[in-house]
């Protein structure tokens, strides 16, 4: 009843409202998307090279968007190209998740040693920037779909595990998780009962908009060629490859371009929205 | 003050040993680092060779202590690609970098000090919610995509700027505006929530009622307590800066050590790689310890937490 109720919140708010919206257009086009798309994504035709959009002098309706340089379909295109944008963005977060909500009780719960070594560990994360650590790991792992998820779960589990080892340090000290301790609830216990639902709406707060970032990391990823590869399609390497028309088709980057940035826009709008309503206190 | 220092020292020579660590073992993950460092094309003869020249055929200690060595040294081996000493590689280019981060972060600053204070000043107006959008917009907007519609619009359309970036006045405009748009949205929040909570405090309150004007306190009290945060900010944003700096390099061919790092991933050049990752590293460690440093200088409570901590 209360989950109903934070959802119409988020849905009266105009920027989650949007932001839903533009959330269940990309599930939609993820998973139906073969059957939505007027061409199939990779079909190249030479006759049909650098169409422009429909609304453009050339360009004409059988091509809403156009079409890039080897003819292919850009509206296709985009639409297949959210199914690589939900995998990596959903499952990189679900990897950070697992990763950081974990080592963060630990340190938070425990203290002491293990805090020591999992927060000098998480300097050392800090240390190299994001990019740089992911250019570095998928050289080594080598690009892919799935390398491209595990790099990205791999380096960015650090801001999960910082927000909660912070708010666990303040609630093991509360009356609550005292009287667990003293009923003889086991650490595992206290940790998963008491403390966890108590870091449960920051981590789906900041895990909504990391979905945003790991996005744009994936793009950018795939841009620098380390990330998705053909047959694929992303929106990232989408945008690489029109790089190179930019003086005569300049639509063929613009286009993932702008699906990248509505996406990203509509999910920021729905984790602020979702941000107001499930914890006011952090901003 | 000079314990906090030597501990503060030692402290960031801690992360760096121990970021070697990790990307020393980052050429041990994907199984063979010789594969890694030699062209696709090489006969097993060519690479047991190497793996005997490089050491590869060593136990892992003995073969980390001679990586340390080599980094302590500045040594990080000779790029198989070019034939040329990798950290000479990357410390070349090291500077256009730096310059291109150091302008980024004026443009940030240009563009968020003015707008955090207006919206600061006239908190929950139409400015201030306006302001808020546009920082929303910024996290929202994927920076190596800005600097492609920067190229459509003033290189493409207009002909004003050249499409290939370099450390002049005029090859740095469209690089500097790329990255220091990216670090914009961040900075703006930061700054006007900083603003904010100096604004409501007991000072601010007895200047206006002495009648010092809105801007006279904005000014002279409230601003110069904001600036610490602000640097704060600007410190942490290096790291963002320098990552972001690999894109926006690739989008301008900006000959920087993040457009090295991006065609050595092509040509297989893993030394390179990874004596890029460490001066990077480097680079964000040290500012982070001369900061610390001087914000103990500035501001004793912070030497006197480190202390009790």
């Amino acid at each position: 009843m209360r989950t109903w109720s934070r959802v119409r919140g988020v849905l009266r708010d105009p920027g989650g409202l949007f932001g839903a919206l533009v959330i269940a257009l990309i599930l939609i086009a993820a998973i139906a998307g073969p059957a939505l798309a007027p061409y199939d994504p990779s079909a190249q035709s030479l006759e049909t090279r650098h169409l422009p959009p429909f609304w453009m002098d050339g360009g004409s309706t059988a091509h809403l968007l156009g079409t890039d340089q080897l003819g292919r379909d850009l509206a296709s295109r985009v639409i297949q190209g959210a199914r690589v944008s939900t995998i990596v963005g959903v499952a990189a977060v679900l990897m950070q998740v697992l990763v950081g909500v974990t080592l963060g009780l630990l340190a938070g719960y425990w203290r002491g040693a293990l805090d020591a070594v999992i927060m000098r560990l998480a300097d050392v994360w800090l240390a190299v920037p994001f990019l740089v650590l992911a250019m570095a790991l998928a050289v080594v792992l080598g690009p892919g779909l799935w390398s491209t998820v595990l790099v990205l779960g791999a380096v960015g589990w650090v801001t999960f595990a910082r927000i909660v080892r912070a708010q666990t340090l303040s609630i093991r000290e509360r009356d609550f998780v005292l009287a667990s301790r003293v009923a003889g609830a086991r650490p595992i216990r206290t940790m998963r009962a008491e403390i966890l639902p108590n870091v449960a709406a920051s981590v789906i707060v900041v895990a909504t908009l990391q979905v945003s970032q790991m996005i744009i990391a994936e793009a950018a990823l795939s841009f620098l060629g380390l990330g998705i590869q053909p047959p694929d399609v992303g929106w990232g390497s989408m945008i690489a490859e029109g790089r190179d028309s930019l003086s005569s088709a300049w639509w063929v980057a613009a286009v993932p371009g702008a699906a990248l940035v509505i996406a990203t826009l509509g999910i920021n709008l729905f984790g602020d929205a979702l941000r107001d309503e499930l914890d006011p206190r952090i901003r | 003050m000079a314990l906090f220092i030597a501990g503060r020292t030692a402290q960031g020579a801690l992360v760096l040993l121990a970021v070697s660590v990790v990307v020393f073992l980052l050429s041990f993950l994907s199984g063979d680092p010789a594969a890694l460092m030699l062209p696709a094309e090489a006969t097993p003869a060519q690479i047991a060779e190497f793996r005997q020249e490089m050491g590869f055929d060593q136990p892992v200690f003995v073969q980390y202590w001679d990586f340390l060595v080599g980094a302590l040294t500045l040594d990080f081996g000779v790029s198989y690609f070019h034939g040329d000493d990798a950290l000479g590689m990357v410390l070349e280019r090291t500077i256009p970098t730096l310059q291109l981060t150091l302008a980024a972060m004026v443009v940030a600053l240009l563009i968020a000090i003015p707008l955090a204070t207006v919206a600061a000043l006239r908190r929950g107006s139409v400015i201030d919610r306006l302001v808020g959008a546009v920082a929303m917009l910024g996290q929202s907007l994927p920076h190596f995509f800005v600097g492609i519609v920067l190229l459509i619009v003033f290189t493409v359309r207009l002909g004003w700027l050249p499409a290939i970036g370099s450390p002049t006045a005029r090859g740095l405009v469209l690089p500097a505006l790329t990255l220091g748009l990216y670090a914009t949205a961040e900075t703006m929040r930061l700054l006007r929530s900083n603003l904010l909570e100096v604004l409501h405090e007991d000072y601010v309150r007895t200047a206006r009622a002495k009648g010092v004007s809105r801007a006279g306190v904005m000014v002279r009290h409230a601003m110069r307590n904001a600036v610490i945060p602000v640097i704060t900010v600007l410190s942490l944003q290096v790291g963002t800066l320098l990552g972001g700096a690999v894109i926006t390099e690739t989008v301008f061919s900006y000959p920087g050590m993040g457009l090295l790092a991006v065609q050595s991933i092509a040509n297989r050049d893993f030394l390179v790689i990874q004596a890029f990752v460490l001066i990077v590293a480097a680079i964000v460690v040290f500012l982070n310890v001369v900061l610390d440093i001087v914000y103990g200088l500035v501001d004793p409570r912070i030497r006197f937490e480190v202390r009790q901590s």
